[in-house]
Order: structure tokens, then C-alpha cells, then sequence
């Protein structure tokens, strides 16, 4: 039960733009925060799948960590950045928001 | 159809006498009806498809004969129970249309993995059920052949089968729903085939169902709102429908770019999802909203975004009862569920004694053509439920209103209340109020301890995302809407309210929420009283 919404700490990225371990240790965090995950850092494999058979995040934790990682690194995912290969597993996601970072309005 | 009183009396699995001729019995009632619209003319370029297959109209009847062989071949006979553990999957769905067109009686329930089993506790076949079939759901798998049902289909029998007097026959062939209640104890809604065609040729015509209708179908069709209101009336009518197997937003929004739907059947929550991914209009013909009422925010937005909205409503037992339509004038069609579909009547009874005039909320009781017969347990034996009766009503526990024209409001639940200094007090009063506080987007309340004015009254805030405001802030904004006895005793912000995996508000674990957050208060860390 979290009675605060998403005030928490917000961590700061070491360089800027991101790199890419860099916002895969946001990831790493924000995956932490989620109540319903029960996650500590130790478990989190940045090449797992985040669904079924990885992370196991379900629907609702998805939107979840869209809005959180929007939050913390201040952008938006494109539509078109929303699909299952750009989730495959922390890793990859880290490397399309380093993209989408790069290139805010640009298609991919 | 027998009107539906009669069938709520002991005896209700008597069959009524079948039509004079002795060769049209229910078993034969699908067959017609699939075949037919497998082969019409104008059916001929839609497809069923999932992420990974996809089916002609003109290739069904074929395929529904080898999946009956595979059966037959096995000495499943027709009549017999299956229980079929499903993925909301192009197999799944056929698989489905062969058991209808054969006339088996079934219960559908999720395949392991597909995130909906009952929570808490494992999913138990019933024992009358004679045979377990699942459906692979195994994504990571090759597609599987469709004209091959051994690379889809697994038969077990059921260890458990114990043989029943009551159990389904072959001329009377019975769609089971397992219901949604979270009352624990296990009970099945039993349908007969009659009902469940004429629910959704029903719902075909209000909706206006076509052949060029593509529908998206996130919902899973092991439940019967998706199986009912979605996917045998958009079958009989020749939509194209696309299944999506574990709903989530990029599951979705990838299977949208590839299949084009103009019709989507969702609930509140996937539609709230699919918000939170839209970055642009895309416009539907209309969606269909089936499930707990969505907040007002929302459905502006989604009507902004998605095009008109029409709610469907409806439960495991009384199948689908009333639904909007699209030529509704606009804030009609987007808040009530429309008219009762025709031959459902209703009646609505104030849900407390001491009568607060006559805006108080009533209960909704229903009769229906295409209800339910009865409920059963896992031993096929009838159960007699009086408290589900009024007098051959059904009570559905749904607060509801019903404008002179005939549509419906449905708001909130009536079992759901307190009574503080003696006064009654509708969980759905209070959360309507909630939900017109600015920045609230979604709210629910539960009952704390006991204290001295009643039971306690714990409320539980969502806020929109740009919004901030504190617990205290949120109580005495509150406090100026309502009257003192219905000031909520502790307010909690959440991030999202606990739902069910059906998108359901999960009350119980709300009441735990609210019996646990009153006991820190008066153990005089929490929120002042």
C-alpha cells in the first residue's frame, strides 16, 4: 500500500545527455518502486525479458513504468516506440530511450 | 424461449417440451448458425485472426470438422462436458465455434499463464465435467497448424469425474460461467444454448454488426461478456475479429497498425491503458465499454482520442442485459448503458427501508429471455441461492436509475454501504462525490473498524497524473460536498485502485486496505480522525 503518489526521490543521471547504463540504472530503480513487483536491485537482469518468463510485469505494471521512466527522464515515447521489441528486455528499452532522448521528435 | 421466472423455480433442469418437431433440439441450435455464416456469400473476405494466425470464413466449416473428428475420435461425445482451458486465441476461438457447432456442453476457463485464474487458489474442473481440453498458449512456440488439432488440442480426461443425474444431456447442451463473485464459494451459472444464441443475435442487432466491421478484441473470450457481447455476435455476422492474447499497451498498439480494427470491445481499465499510450487521434467507429462504470475524465478523453463510446452491460449470470447504441444522442450514449435488450424487463426497488424521497438509489432487478438457468456446483448438483431471488427477480446488487426514455444508469453497487449515526450511506454515493472533486480520477471507499458513530469510513483517492493534493486537502474538500455523517474518516491517495484481474474493483482487499489504515490511526500514526 504506497500512500504517496510518485513524489519519491528522483535520482539524477550522472551525464548528459544519458548513456545507456546510465537509464538502465534508472530502469533498474523505477522497477524497484513499483509496489506490486516486490523487486529488490539484486534481482533485476537487465537482459531478462521484462514479461511472461522474465520480470513479469503485467499490463497495468507496464503503464506504470511508461509513466514512471517519462517522469524521471523528463520525455515521451513515441507511438511507434511502443512496441514488444522495444521491450524486450531492459537493455534494449534503455537503448530506444537514449534514441528517444537523442531525438525527441524524430521517427525512428 | 420459456420466460424466465419459471426456469428460477426447483426443477429448473426439466426441460421445457422442445418444439414439435423431434429432430430440432438445442444440440442443433449453433450448427445452423455457424455453418451459415461460415459459408454466406458476403462473409467471404473477412478473417478471424490472432498475432500469429488467420482464418477465412470460407476455411471455417473445414476446420471445425477436424477439430469434431479429433473429438470423436477420442469418444468425446456430444452432450458431454468439456472443460476447456483457453488462450483468447484464433485456436481458442475456433476450438469454441467447434464445441458450439457439435454441441458439447462446456465451461471456458483461462489457460495457466493467461493471468486471470482465480485469485488465490487454483482453478478446479468441475467433477460432472468429463473431459479437460486446453488450447496452447504458448506464444514462444511455432504457429500452430490449423488444419492440424493435435498441434493445438490436448485431451485429458477428467481424474476427478464422478458421474451426475444432473449433469447436462445431449439434447439440452449448457454453456457454463464461472461467477465472478469473490464470495469463495464455488458456483457455476448454467446457460442453455437457446439463451446464449439469442443474447447475441441481440446484441448483433443493437450494435449493428457487418461484415465490414474489423474487430479488435483485447478481452478474453473465456469470459462471457467478451464470448457474449463481442465474439459470436460479431461472428455471426461476418466481422472480421482479431484476438489478442495477453492484452497489454505495445501488444496492442502493434496488432492495431496490422489489422486496422474499427470496433473494439473493452473494459474500462484496458481503455484507460490504451490512453496512456495515445500520443494522437485514432478513431474507431465506436468501442464498446463493457465492465465497472470508467470516470468521466476518462471517457472524454477516450471519446477525444477513439471516437463514440457505448457501454454494454451485463454479468455471468443475466448475460448481456442493456447496451447504448451508436445513434444515441452523444452524453446519453456515453453515460448510461442504453436500453434493455428487448425481452428483459426490470424493476427497480429502493434499496432502503426508511426512504431518502425519491432520488435514493434502487436496486436493479431483473427478468430475462436470455438469463441464466440456475447455478450449480462442482458436483453438477443444483444450488438453491434465495438470497439471489427476489420473488423469480433476479437481484442483481447494482444501484441503477432509468430515465423515462428507457436507458439505463448503472451507479455502483448496493450491497456496498454503512450506516453512520443511523443514517444509510451507498459507497457509490460517496465515490460519485469523490470522483467530482477536481483532480480526483478515480475513487473508492471501504469500511474501517467500528467506532462510535458506526462503522468507520476509509476513502481511497487516485489523482490525476498533474495533480497534486494532500490526504488532508482531499477530506476537507470533501467535507464541503457532503454532509458531516459521510465525511470519510481517513483519506488515503493511491496510485491506482486494486483491481481483479477482470478490471473489477477488488473490494476485499479494499476493506483490508481500510481495516488496516484505521488501526495505525488509532494507534495514533496516521491521519487525524
Amino acid at each position: 500500500v504506497s500512500a504517496t503518489s510518485r513524489t519519491g526521490d528522483r535520482d539524477s543521471t550522472e551525464c548528459d545527455p544519458p548513456c545507456v547504463d546510465d537509464v538502465v540504472a534508472t530502469l533498474k530503480l523505477s522497477l524497484v518502486a513499483a509496489p506490486d513487483l516486490h523487486l529488490t536491485l539484486a534481482d533485476i537482469d537487465e537482459h531478462a525479458a521484462l514479461f511472461e518468463g522474465g520480470l513479469g510485469l503485467d499490463s497495468v505494471m507496464l503503464i506504470e513504468l511508461i509513466t514512471d521512466i517519462e517522469t524521471r527522464l523528463k520525455f515521451e515515447f513515441l507511438e511507434e516506440d511502443l512496441r514488444m521489441r522495444s521491450f524486450k528486455s531492459l537493455r534494449t528499452l534503455a537503448q530506444v530511450i537514449v534514441e528517444r532522448l537523442a531525438n525527441p521528435g524524430k521517427r525512428a | 424461449v420459456e420466460p424466465y421466472v419459471q426456469s428460477c423455480r426447483p426443477g429448473f433442469f426439466t426441460e421445457p417440451p422442445k418444439s414439435p418437431s423431434p429432430d430440432v433440439s438445442d444440440s442443433l441450435l449453433f450448427r445452423d448458425l455457424i455453418r451459415a455464416s461460415a459459408r454466406a456469400a458476403e462473409h467471404r473476405a473477412s478473417i478471424l485472426a490472432d498475432a500469429r494466425h488467420r482464418c477465412t470464413y470460407p476455411e471455417i466449416p473445414e476446420r471445425l470438422d477436424q477439430i469434431q473428428s479429433f473429438l470423436r475420435d477420442r469418444a468425446v461425445r456430444p452432450g458431454e462436458c468439456i472443460t476447456v482451458e483457453l488462450a483468447n486465441s484464433l485456436p481458442s476461438a475456433i476450438t469454441v465455434l467447434a464445441l458450439l457447432d457439435a454441441g458439447y456442453s462446456m465451461l471456458l476457463v483461462p489457460a495457466a499463464g493467461q493471468g486471470a485464474r482465480v485469485q488465490g487458489g487454483e482453478l478446479q474442473a468441475p467433477r460432472f465435467s468429463r473431459w479437460l481440453l486446453s488450447v496452447s498458449a504458448d506464444e514462444s512456440r511455432e504457429p500452430c497448424a490449423l488444419e492440424e488439432p493435435t498441434s493445438f488440442l490436448r485431451l485429458r480426461a477428467n481424474p476427478e469425474y464422478r458421474a451426475s443425474t444432473a449433469a447436462p444431456d445431449e439434447h439440452a447442451p449448457r454453456v457454463y460461467g464461472r461467477t465472478s463473485g469473490s464470495l469463495g464459494t464455488a458456483k457455476l451459472a448454467v446457460h442453455s444454448y437457446s439463451r446464449v444464441r439469442a443474447n447475441a443475435s441481440r446484441a448483433r442487432e443493437r450494435l449493428r454488426l457487418d461484415p465490414s466491421c474489423r474487430i479488435a478484441l483485447p478481452s478474453p473470450i473465456f469470459h462471457l461478456y467478451a464470448l457474449r457481447a463481442a465474439f459470436l455476435p460479431g461472428f455471426v455476422a461476418g466481422a472480421s475479429i482479431d484476438f489478442l492474447e495477453r492484452a497489454n499497451l505495445l501488444r496492442y498498439l502493434e496488432r492495431e497498425r496490422e489489422f486496422d480494427p474499427n470496433v473494439a470491445f473493452v473494459t474500462p481499465t484496458f481503455c484507460e491503458t490504451l490512453l496512456r499510450g495515445r500520443r494522437s487521434a485514432r478513431p474507431y467507429r465506436y468501442m464498446v465499454i463493457g465492465g465497472d462504470r470508467m470516470s468521466e475524465f476518462t471517457r472524454s478523453v477516450s471519446e477525444a482520442l477513439h471516437g463514440p463510446l457505448i457501454n454494454a452491460y451485463g454479468s455471468t449470470e443475466m448475460g448481456l442485459v442493456a447496451m447504448g447504441e451508436l445513434a444515441m444522442p452523444p452524453e446519453l450514449r456515453s453515460g448510461t448503458v442504453g436500453r434493455l435488450l428487448p425481452g428483459v424487463v426490470c424493476r427497480l426497488v429502493p434499496s432502503s427501508e426508511d426512504g431518502h424521497g425519491t432520488d435514493s438509489p434502487c436496486e436493479l432487478q431483473l427478468q430475462s429471455p436470455y438469463g441464466f438457468k440456475g447455478y450449480v456446483d462442482l458436483d453438477g448438483n443444483e444450488l438453491q441461492l434465495r438470497s439471489a431471488f427476489d420473488g423469480g427477480w433476479f437481484c442483481t446488487r447494482d444501484l441503477a436509475r432509468r430515465a423515462a426514455d428507457g436507458t439505463l444508469q448503472i451507479l455502483g453497487r448496493s450491497d456496498l454501504s454503512v450506516n453512520r449515526n443511523g443514517m444509510l450511506l451507498p459507497f457509490a454515493d460517496l465515490e460519485s462525490r469523490l470522483r467530482a472533486i477536481d483532480g480526483v480520477q478515480d475513487a473508492a471507499v471501504a469500511a474501517g473498524e467500528n467506532d462510535i458513530r458506526g462503522r468507520g469510513l476509509v476513502a481511497f483517492c487516485v489523482l490525476r497524473s498533474d495533480v497534486r493534493l494532500s490526504a488532508q486537502e482531499l477530506r476537507a474538500r470533501c467535507a464541503k460536498l457532503v454532509p458531516a455523517f459521510a465525511v470519510p474518516d481517513i483519506v488515503q491517495v493511491l496510485d491506482d485502485l486494486p483491481r481483479l484481474v477482470n478490471g473489477k474493483l477488488d473490494r476485499r482487499s479494499l476493506a483490508g486496505m481500510a481495516q488496516s489504515a484505521a488501526a495505525r490511526t488509532q494507534a495514533g500514526d496516521g491521519e487525524p480522525p
